[in-house]
Order: structure tokens, then C-alpha cells, then sequence
């Protein structure tokens, strides 16, 4: 019960206090991870919280599991141990999953409508594409086989070194698998979203999202000129500016740009210690539903 | 009000056929026309039934051609491009639509700050 508790007030904590480090992208691979740790511990504490409540006297998270369920089934629950579940299940894995399953589902429906518009690949780049009127640069679509698509006319227009460096950072969102990385957020965050702070750890995966990517680019070309090449092509008109709203140019360009901030010794502490405790936590409760699995598993479903 | 009308969707047999209608430019194409180029073992009647659905969602204009009908694309690639990008983008206040983008749109502030960071930096 106490693990429970602790996962919770944890998840809770980390998703509401970000120390400094995990908002300006000094670290933006731990932040990501932080962050979905932290989403991801709000879900698993809060149904072991109100498992263990409702199953009082349980002897761990999968017993008190295993009583619930037959209570279920058997028709005993009280009224306000299944109105407790029924808003649990509402609240965060029903809302997760329509806003996890609209996002793919309106991803897999643009890629198919911009692939019937593409004028053809890219030389040289596999599962790149040429979209006339694409309305922005470059953009990374699909879920498990992502696709990188990119302006006729941007790409036309642009410098060599400019081609390269976007897709150097399309490419990092591919291969990175990001899009996986932003619906799996979408679908913690989204039942989470009346949480304070729920929102903005979303917005913050994104944004980290982007700069992991920068990153990659940054990886081929000097991180001065990655910054310079973003700028130039978001203030530039063509191709019409003015669809995306992650609004994270600036802070993007600024990271790149200025010189790099290392985290201090009092950051890696925090961080270390919040990604430890919340490491042990996680581990705890899985050792706890592992212990129970064996003995359980024979009669868990009494059906 | 009237509802604002958004960019129809398109199933895996109309991409390919609206692929090839704009392949083939501004020539009106018959059914036929459109199975010779799709290649592939199609049915005339199958090919004939999603055309028609083109056509009802706006997709093709056609006019009579002889005794059948023959199709051209109501819209060009760029407008159809672009209206299903900014349908995308514009889904339920969720602007962004889990699209990864190079680079977002910038607000007044955003723009000046980056000209700033430019402007610092001594780049034209």
C-alpha cells in the first residue's frame, strides 16, 4: 500500500515540479523520460491506490487485483467500489485511448491523402517525400513506418546545407521513433489531462521531442547553424508559414544558438534521486505483482 | 451556420487513382483510361464505383463522353495538399495534430524574438 502511495505522490510531484533542467533542454532525452516515467507512475499508483482501498486487507496490488475481480464477477461489489472504478476506468484509460487512437488515426489518414499527392521520393533519402503545397518545410508522418515529406517548393528553394539539415532533423524524429514516443504521451497525458501540470508535461515532451531532433541535425552541422537555419526558414514566407502551433522556435533557436548549459552538480542530484525513487518505486510494485503472479496465476481468472 | 467543410478522406484504391488522375494533368480520362494506367487486376466496375465516389466527395468533376463518363481532378494537388494540411492542423483546437514539424508557425512576439537571436548572431 505504502509503494502505492509513493508511486502516486511521485508521478504527482514530477509531473507538477519540474526543476530547471528539465525545462530548458539541457537534457532532453531524460526529460522525456522523466516525464513519461512520472505520467506513466500516476497511472499504475492511483489504480493501485484504489485497488488496495477497495480491496481492503489485500496482501499486495495482484491480491487485492485477484479479490476485486472476483468480487466483480460475482456480483458483490458495493455500489461506490464500482462507481470508484468505473471513474478510474473513464477517467484515465478510456480518455487515454480515444485521444492516443484519434492521433493515429488522423496520422494514418494524412499520410495516406499526402502520399496520393506526392510528385515522387527523394534522391538519395529512403521514405522521403516531395508533397506540392505542403504548407510547411518538412513534417514526420505515421505512427510504425514513419515517412519524412517535404515542401516541392521549399525544397527547390533551398541551399544544400538547409536540405541537409532538415533532413538530418526529420530523420531524427524518424528513426527516434517520436511519433510512437508522442501518441504514447498523448495517451498517458490524455487521461490525466484535469491534473495540474498534466498539459504542460505533454507540451514539454514535444518540445523535447523537437530538440532530441535538432540535435541529430546538430550531430552533422555545427549547433550555431542549426540554429540559424531554423530561424531563417520559420520567419521566411515560403512556404507559407503559419500551420504548426508548437511555438517552440524560439526556445529551440536559443538552445542552439547560446552557449551550451551544462546541468549543475545540484540538477543531477535532483534528477538522479526523482529518477531513482520513482526507478525503485515502479520496481517495487512490479516485484510485489511478480511475487503474487506464480501462486495466483492458476486461479486468477475464475471463469 | 453552415458547417465548415473539410478535405475528404481518401482509402487506399481512391490514393492510387487520384494519384493517377493527377499524373495525367488536365485531360478528362474514362474509366478505362484509368485501368490501363492503374495496372494492376482491377475490375472496370470496381474502378468505375470509387471514381463515382470521387466525384460525389468533390474529388473529380466528370462530364459525358459518348455514352460513358469520362473525369478530370476538381482540384490540384498544391489546393488539395494544402487543405488537407490545414484540416489536420486545425482538429479540435489540437493545431499541431501529432505532426512532427520542422518548424511551427510563429506569433508576433516569437517572430521578434527570433529576429533578435538572428540579429545577435550577425546572420543576414
Amino acid at each position: 500500500m505504502i509503494p502505492a502511495w509513493l508511486l502516486l505522490g511521485s508521478g504527482l510531484g514530477a509531473l507538477c515540479w519540474r526543476p530547471p533542467w528539465l525545462g530548458d533542454g539541457r537534457a532532453p532525452r531524460a526529460a522525456v523520460a522523466t516525464l513519461m516515467a512520472a505520467a506513466a507512475a500516476v497511472w499504475v499508483g492511483s489504480f493501485a491506490v484504489l485497488v488496495n482501498l477497495i480491496a481492503a486487507g489485500a496482501d499486495g496490488v495482484l491480491a487485492a487485483c485477484d479479490a476485486l475481480w472476483r468480487q466483480l464477477l460475482q456480483g458483490n461489489l458495493a455500489w461506490w467500489q464500482t462507481a470508484a472504478m468505473a471513474i478510474w476506468a473513464v477517467a484515465l484509460p478510456v480518455r487515454g485511448s480515444v485521444a492516443g487512437l484519434s492521433a493515429t488515426r488522423r496520422s494514418r489518414r494524412l499520410l495516406r491523402a499526402m502520399t496520393a499527392v506526392a510528385t515522387g521520393p527523394v534522391a538519395g533519402e529512403r521514405r522521403a517525400l516531395l508533397i506540392p503545397g505542403l504548407s510547411t518545410p518538412a513534417v514526420s508522418l505515421g505512427i510504425t513506418r514513419p515517412v519524412v515529406l517535404l515542401d516541392a517548393a521549399f525544397w527547390e528553394a533551398a541551399a544544400e546545407h538547409e536540405r541537409d539539415i532538415v533532413i538530418a532533423h526529420e530523420n531524427g524524429h524518424r528513426r527516434g521513433r517520436h511519433a510512437l514516443l508522442d501518441v504514447a504521451s498523448r495517451l498517458l497525458a490524455g487521461g490525466l489531462s484535469p491534473l495540474p501540470g498534466a498539459a504542460s508535461a505533454q507540451q514539454s515532451i514535444r518540445r523535447h521531442l523537437e530538440a532530441l531532433a535538432d540535435d541529430a541535425a546538430a550531430r552533422r552541422h555545427d549547433r550555431r547553424t542549426v540554429g540559424m537555419v531554423i530561424a531563417r526558414i520559420a520567419l521566411s514566407s515560403k512556404p507559407a508559414a503559419g500551420l504548426g502551433a508548437a511555438g517552440a522556435c524560439p526556445w529551440r533557436v536559443r538552445r542552439l544558438v547560446a552557449e551550451r548549459a551544462r546541468p549543475s552538480w545540484r540538477d543531477r542530484l535532483a534528477a538522479g534521486g526523482g529518477g531513482l525513487a520513482l526507478a525503485v518505486m515502479l520496481l517495487v510494485v512490479a516485484a510485489d505483482a511478480a511475487a503474487l503472479l506464480g501462486p495466483f496465476w492458476g486461479k486468477f481468472c475464475p471463469l | 451556420m453552415a458547417p465548415e467543410r473539410r478535405s475528404p478522406a481518401l482509402g487506399p484504391l481512391e490514393s492510387k487513382i487520384m494519384r493517377v488522375m493527377w499524373d495525367s494533368s488536365d485531360d478528362f480520362l474514362q474509366v478505362r483510361d484509368v485501368l490501363a494506367l492503374l495496372g494492376s487486376g482491377l475490375a472496370y466496375t470496381t474502378v468505375m464505383t470509387v471514381m463515382n465516389r470521387l466525384h460525389e466527395k468533390g474529388l473529380l468533376r466528370r462530364r459525358k463522353d459518348g455514352r460513358a463518363w469520362a473525369y478530370r481532378p476538381a482540384l490540384s494537388r498544391e489546393a488539395y495538399a494544402a487543405a488537407t494540411m490545414a484540416d489536420a492542423l486545425s482538429v479540435a483546437g489540437d493545431r499541431t495534430a501529432a505532426l512532427l514539424h520542422f518548424v511551427a508557425d510563429l506569433n508576433r512576439q516569437e517572430a521578434e524574438s527570433l529576429r533578435r537571436l538572428l540579429d545577435a548572431s550577425g546572420q543576414p
